[in-house]
């Protein structure tokens, strides 16, 4: 009855937001009683697979299939369920960001899970399975109770900080059997912004507005987010 | 190609957000809705330009809400489509909101489903996933471009990191965000012709909820700004270190 955790991997390596995503579900999984299985789609690294133990992953399901080295919502969400189906899992967890928001939605449908979308807490189990979110841009937040039996949950990244322990995750193949219309969406090209900062996985944020008049001003913003190591946003 | 686009009624974005009875629901007294902006400035002026321009033959617009919906539908007809449905039903519950939608959709032969990235008012972005599911169609979120030509779909989307230019063919369910499409005024020929529009009202399908919004809370209350002269440097990197922590 694991935790079930999508996990999201770079050029190799887990996203940071990946590893404080395994530890929010260890968090889960000791209050539940329970261990977390992470899964990975795609091709990855055996020994950075194990590390994902020094932050909370007892197994690891890699499904190897290089298909699933681009994002496919449709063949994520097939990975996840059945990933879910073999620990007999309760929750699923994934990051709020594009990959989660794309198949975090598709695998709740498909498993008929309630779901909570940009969580900033740990469920409160003394109230059934209530999760704190933001509602109303960021105005208000709301607790969400999940009634159904499978829960989904995407957690928004930079929540938690993450602490490594010790200790590594037993690796093991998961196969997914697959069809055509799970790779219907083609990927002809892509533009990714390296050696930035993403937003998203930001300790440090500097941010402008209107005070600097004018984009002829940015420059002084770009300079001072580079001299502190920080991301740029707007 | 049939287009559907997916219309959700929220509040106002300058609203000031009040809960009531016991923190456990939104007041709406004095608060002004407005079409989700997502859902207006992006996917439906999306889904009328492929109309103009021949790509598609009809849209409808869709919406899941009570008759206190109706105001904001008439809203969107007056921007543009050929017809909308309403299901009569409210709920803060994703699920029930895509299965509501899948229920109607799922005989109608839309080719093409748009909506918003997220709506303003509970920031989930699930529902164009979770009825793409339910459709059995394939969903492309976050969605900067949105071309169609021979029956296949050429998006643009926001990925970690950067952007992707991906295909699919139809049907597919695009969620929408900047970049789409341009924001439009509606004229005073589309308000009054939104008048005449059919607005259907369709019963909804039994759908029970799988989560419940129990209570709501209010951030604490800011802190004021503190202001820092140019010319006492020193004194504003001391406190982005020691009070702000920062640096």
């Amino acid at each position: 009855m694991s935790v079930i955790v999508l996990t999201e991997h770079t050029q190799g390596a887990f996203r940071k937001k990946t590893l404080e995503l395994v530890q929010y579900a260890a968090e889960i999984a000791k209050r539940m009683n329970t261990t977390v299985t992470a899964v990975v789609p795609g091709a990855a690294q055996e020994s950075e697979m194990q590390a994902l133990g020094a932050v909370g992953a007892n197994k690891v399901l890699h499904v190897a299939d290089a298909r699933l080295d681009n994002l496919s919502a449709r063949a994520y969400a097939k990975v996840l369920a059945a990933a879910a189906e073999k620990e007999g899992a309760k929750v699923i967890v994934c990051s709020h960001d594009v990959t989660g928001k794309a198949v975090a939605p598709r695998v709740a449908a498909r498993l008929k899970a309630g779901i909570v979308a940009g969580a900033v807490s740990h469920p409160d189990l003394d109230k059934g399975f209530v999760v704190k979110k933001n509602v109303f841009s960021g105005k208000a937040f709301a607790f969400v109770n999940i009634t159904s039996d499978i829960k989904v949950v995407t957690l928004m990244p930079n929540t938690f900080q993450v602490k490594k322990g010790e200790g590594q995750a037993a690796v093991e193949k998961l196969e997914v059997n697959f069809d055509d219309k799970d790779f219907a969406v083609q990927v002809q090209k892509v533009d990714k912004v390296t050696g930035a900062v993403p937003l998203s996985e930001a300790e440090l944020v500097v941010s402008g507005g209107r005070g600097m008049k004018g984009p002829e001003n940015w420059g002084v913003l770009e300079d001072l987010a580079n001299t502190l190591g920080a991301a740029l946003a707007c | 190609m049939k287009i559907l686009v997916c219309i959700a009624q929220v509040p106002d974005t300058t609203s000031k957000i009040v809960f009531t009875d016991n923190n456990t629901r939104f007041n709406t007294q004095g608060v002004t809705m407005i079409i989700n902006p997502y859902d207006e400035w992006y996917a439906l002026v999306r889904a009328l330009e492929l109309k103009e321009s021949g790509a598609a033959t009809a849209v409808h617009l869709v919406t899941v809400g009570k008759a206190d919906a109706e105001p904001v539908i008439r809203k969107a007809l007056a921007l543009g489509g050929d017809e909308a449905i309403r299901i009569d039903t409210d709920s803060n519950d994703p699920y029930v909101v895509a299965a509501e939608l899948a229920a109607y959709a799922k005989n109608e032969g839309y080719d093409l489903v748009l909506c918003g990235k997220e709506s303003i008012d509970y920031n989930n972005g699930i529902v164009g996933g979770m009825l793409a599911e339910m459709l059995d169609m394939n969903y492309i979120g976050f969605a900067t471009k949105v071309d169609i030509a021979g029956g296949t779909a050429t998006v643009s989307r926001e990925i970690e990191g950067g952007e992707e230019v991906v295909s699919c063919p139809l049907p597919l369910v695009i969620s929408c965000q900047k970049g789409v499409a341009e924001a439009r005024i509606p004229n005073m020929r589309g308000i009054m012709a939104a008048r005449t529009k059919p607005l259907k009202v369709v019963s909804p399908a039994a759908t029970n909820a799988l989560s419940d919004i129990v209570s709501y809370e209010l951030p604490p209350a800011k802190t004021g700004v503190k202001m820092f002269s140019a010319e006492n440097l020193d004194e504003l990197v001391a406190a982005l270190h020691n009070e702000a922590k920062v640096i």
